[in-house]
């Protein structure tokens, strides 16, 4: 049976319907139209699909959309259309080599960032999010120059 | 210049760019943008050549219907074939506008320079450029006689760190083939059998819900669905009910029954005179199999217009892809077409051809375009391997301590089951389709650069050496090209060898190389990561390694040192690392190329193994197959430091074998005890000190 769930989506209102324990992801990248959260294994375990959820980073693949009602959902998209600072440093740093990890890294290492997080405690945080290319150091590189 | 062979296969200008008449050039590759960073490169070139802005290049990659053929993207190939094809084809499509235009002028090519598309004499703009001559001249001739590519001192673009052109966009969402969407297009997944040779009971009823499908053809099973939860939720309900009948290939350990049943030994490599020497040193080293563990999962989309068929795939060879596709599909090859769209990051033969198949079946079966996707479960048990292999060497030394002779046995399935290698399509879903095609047994690249045995004759200055590869008959996993091949093991092996010769000639292990070689480039890249390493700090946990390696001893070369501490685990704190790649296009680039193979091995030496039970893989998720993590990147300084007006040698797949073996040296340097299995792990150091 299929649930109606309204909650906040990059500062805006909206409503979805589909049964309640599809993840959250399936619904940012279909009838939302937000594909820059991606599936990397519905598992919880490699961070591609980490978006915010009342601030706080959390993979979106097993996130049961009614645990999300009323509250603020925030994805790459809302990243990138506040121009979080760290993106440009990202590429400036050349910092990625294929890219599917990286949205998810971004969302996440952007809230800790605007908490003001260090990179150190970053860096740990992100043991969460897997990257296979080695582009480690760069994302690194990129984080330092952006937290405070 | 050579002619490099894929412009010997397509020798007209016309095969590689054409000009637009708003300014752009179009660029055709068959070379694809894996995540390496080759649509740049390609892109750095031809703005080059053309004196044209970057972003006045519009490159299409691996589409059958118009790219040059050019066979696979493997092998750190790319620049050095695909790039060179490009710069003499588009310095001949300079020629040939310069030419056309001095004819217009009544004046000399020669004295006509390109500045931005703009055709220049004596400083100022005539009034002609690239995009006004676009209509007028033909070229459709071929590029080798026009083709004189600048000199490297004047090349402007090639060899600079631009920005890669594709990076902000791979943070968004529309670039990729996961984010395509067809009208009417469903969402697939297949169901996998549990092993190679399991076979299906009778299916159970299933009662889909309303926009969803099953899709049976033969053992081939799928559940397509306008929804793609729904197409996931139902597929794993529907697997869970299956009865499968396991068949006997799944009691063969891929590590312990490597050498009980050899089907072929093959000599690969033989000097005539193996000398006896005074002394004898060996190593035996075993790599179980690997994942390739690509952060996406494969994806393909097809779609069918009456007998028409179109994929879009992230395969390395969509010309192979095509011709496969055809042969499972019994379908004619012109009407199909496969376009590459970007995917997640591949370090080789993985399931993305795969996919694709099962995307035709889909489509076909449900009457729609469909997306089809595999689950992370699969892409560790369904997708090929890089095969579980066991390295044995062993040198003989004189009184002075230089080795007299080497020889070395390879035991390991084939490293390439490439669809349309050895003629064979190796589309997964081929061998449970009602007119089954088994698949391929596979094959290797022969010597010089070889498969299994890629790298296992060593690049060091000795007399004899002889080189065998042995093959298992029964192996229970899909096994394939990864980054290198054998090179990452061998390479281990050897330099761990190079290490004992040089212990049992009382050498320092470094010197010991130097007086193996004489190429003065391989000399300066060991001399100069041995620089950047600086002094050694001493402490009992604390331990140094090197290595080394020509890849395919004709490619680029790398030497690395590293650092480890070991407690209960390795942790590789520094690694400091000297290449020569000849020309690099982008030095930044290649360098990301560099590193990024360098954490790759330091997880596959110190982390990863699919686990097996007899024959049967275990590894299911992440959680099974954990590999390094942000928290255990070392410090990386890598400095590159060949000529740029030497021939490109490539760089995707110089470092893994270096870089590992200056882990596994570390280690042995801080415990004493020559590791003889990989990984690495916390289990294996508990092992390798009782």
């Amino acid at each position: 049976m299929n649930e109606a769930v309204a909650f906040t989506l990059n500062g805006k209102e909206v409503r979805i319907e589909g049964p309640p324990a599809m993840p959250l992801l399936f619904a940012l990248r279909g009838q939302l139209d937000h594909k820059g959260t991606r599936l990397g294994c519905g598992e919880g375990h490699c961070g591609a699909c980490t978006v915010t959820l009342d601030g706080v980073p959390v993979t979106s693949c097993d996130l049961p959309i009614s645990a999300i009602a009323g509250k603020n959902v925030g994805t790459v998209e809302g990243v990138l259309a506040a121009d979080h600072p760290l993106a440009a440093a990202l590429i400036r740093h050349q910092a990625g080599q294929c890219g599917y990890c990286l949205p998810g890294i971004l969302t996440r290492a952007a809230a800790l960032i605007d908490q003001g997080q260090c990179a150190e405690d970053i860096r740990n945080a992100l043991d969460a999010n897997l990257c296979r290319c080695g582009a480690h150091g760069r994302i690194m590189a990129a984080i330092r120059e952006v937290a405070s | 210049m050579n002619v490099p062979p894929p412009l010997k296969n397509f020798p007209l200008v016309s095969q590689w760019l054409s000009f637009a008449s708003d300014g752009g050039v179009d660029l055709l590759s068959g070379r694809v943008e894996l995540g390496q960073g080759i649509a740049t490169a390609l892109t750095q070139i031809a703005a080059d050549e053309l004196d044209v802005a970057i972003n006045a290049i519009r490159l299409t990659q691996g589409h059958t219907g118009v790219s040059p053929a050019e066979g696979p993207t493997v092998g750190s190939l790319s620049v050095t074939f695909g790039g060179q094809s490009i710069r003499m084809a588009t310095a001949a499509a300079r020629a040939l506008m310069l030419g056309h235009a001095a004819e217009l002028l009544q004046t000399t090519a020669s004295d006509l320079t390109v500045c931005a598309g703009e055709i220049i004499k004596d400083g100022l703009e005539t009034g002609l450029s690239y995009a006004s001559l676009s209509a007028d001249v033909d070229l459709a001739v071929p590029a080798v006689d026009h083709a004189q590519p600048k000199a490297a001192s004047d090349r402007q673009i090639a060899g600079t760190s631009v920005q890669r052109v594709d990076l902000a966009a791979r943070l968004t969402a529309g670039y990729l083939l996961h984010d395509m969407e067809l009208n009417g297009m469903w969402h697939g997944r297949v169901i996998q059998p549990p092993a190679l040779d399991a076979t299906l009971g009778a299916l159970p009823d299933l009662e889909l819900p309303d926009g969803a499908q099953l899709v049976r053809e033969g053992q081939f099973l799928a559940v397509v669905a306008v929804d793609e939860y729904v197409a996931l939720r139902e597929a794993r309900r529907l697997a869970g009910r299956l009865d499968w009948q396991m068949g006997s290939i799944s009691s063969v350990h891929p590590i312990d029954g490597l050498e009980a049943d050899i089907a072929e030994s093959e000599t690969l490599y033989d000097s005539d005179d193996l000398m006896a020497g005074i002394t004898e040193v060996s190593i035996s080293l075993t790599k179980p199999a690997l994942s390739h563990g690509s952060i996406g999962l494969s994806c393909a989309v097809a779609q069918w217009q009456g007998d028409a068929l179109k994929v879009w795939a992230h395969s390395q060879n969509v010309f192979a892809l095509k011709d496969s596709l055809a042969r499972v599909l019994k379908h004619p090859a012109e009407l199909i077409t496969v376009i590459f769209a970007p995917g997640a990051g591949c370090y080789g033969h993985n399931s993305s051809d795969d996919v694709a198949l099962d995307a035709a079946l889909m489509a076909r079966g449900v009457g729609r375009p469909v997306r089809a996707l595999w689950q992370r479960q699969d892409e560790f048990q369904n997708a090929p391997l890089n095969p579980a292999m066991k390295t044995q060497m062993t040198a003989r030394l004189d009184d002075a301590g230089r080795i007299v002779s080497f020889d070395a046995r390879v035991i390991s399935p084939p490293h390439s089951t490439r669809p349309g290698g050895a003629d064979e399509p190796n589309l997964r879903a081929q061998q449970f389709l009602p007119n089954a095609m088994p698949m391929g047994p596979g094959d290797d690249p022969p010597q010089p650069q070889g498969g299994a045995d890629r790298n296992a004759v060593p690049g060091y200055l000795i007399p004899a050496v002889r080189v065998v590869r042995d093959r298992p008959v029964h192996v229970p996993y899909r096994y394939s090209a990864m980054r290198g091949l054998g090179t990452f093991t061998n390479v281990i092996a050897l330099e761990q060898l190079m290490e004992s010769c040089a212990e049992a000639a009382g050498q320092d292990g470094i010197e010991y190389r130097l007086a193996h070689l004489d190429d003065p480039r391989a000399i300066a890249v060991i001399e100069t990561a041995r620089d950047m390493a600086g002094p050694w700090d001493k402490a009992d946990d604390v331990g140094y390694g090197f290595g080394y390696a020509r890849y395919k001893n004709s490619a680029g070369y790398l030497a690395c040192m590293a650092r480890i501490v070991v407690g209960d685990e390795v942790r590789v704190t520094d690694v400091w690392s000297a290449g020569d790649v000849g020309e690099a296009i982008n030095p930044d680039g290649t360098i990301n190329q560099i590193e990024g193979g360098i954490v790759q091995a330091i997880s596959w030496a110190l982390k990863e193994e699919i686990g097996f039970a007899g024959g049967q893989n275990l590894t299911q998720s992440w959680e099974d197959y954990p590999i390094l993590k942000f928290s255990e990147i070392p410090r990386l300084q890598t400095r590159l430091i060949g000529p740029q007006d030497a021939v490109p040698l490539g760089a995707g797949e110089i470092s893994s074998g270096p870089a590992g073996a200056a882990v596994v040296n570390a280690v042995r340097a801080v415990l004493g005890v020559v590791p003889e299995r990989l990984p690495l792990s916390r289990h294996a150091l508990v092992a390798l000190l009782s």
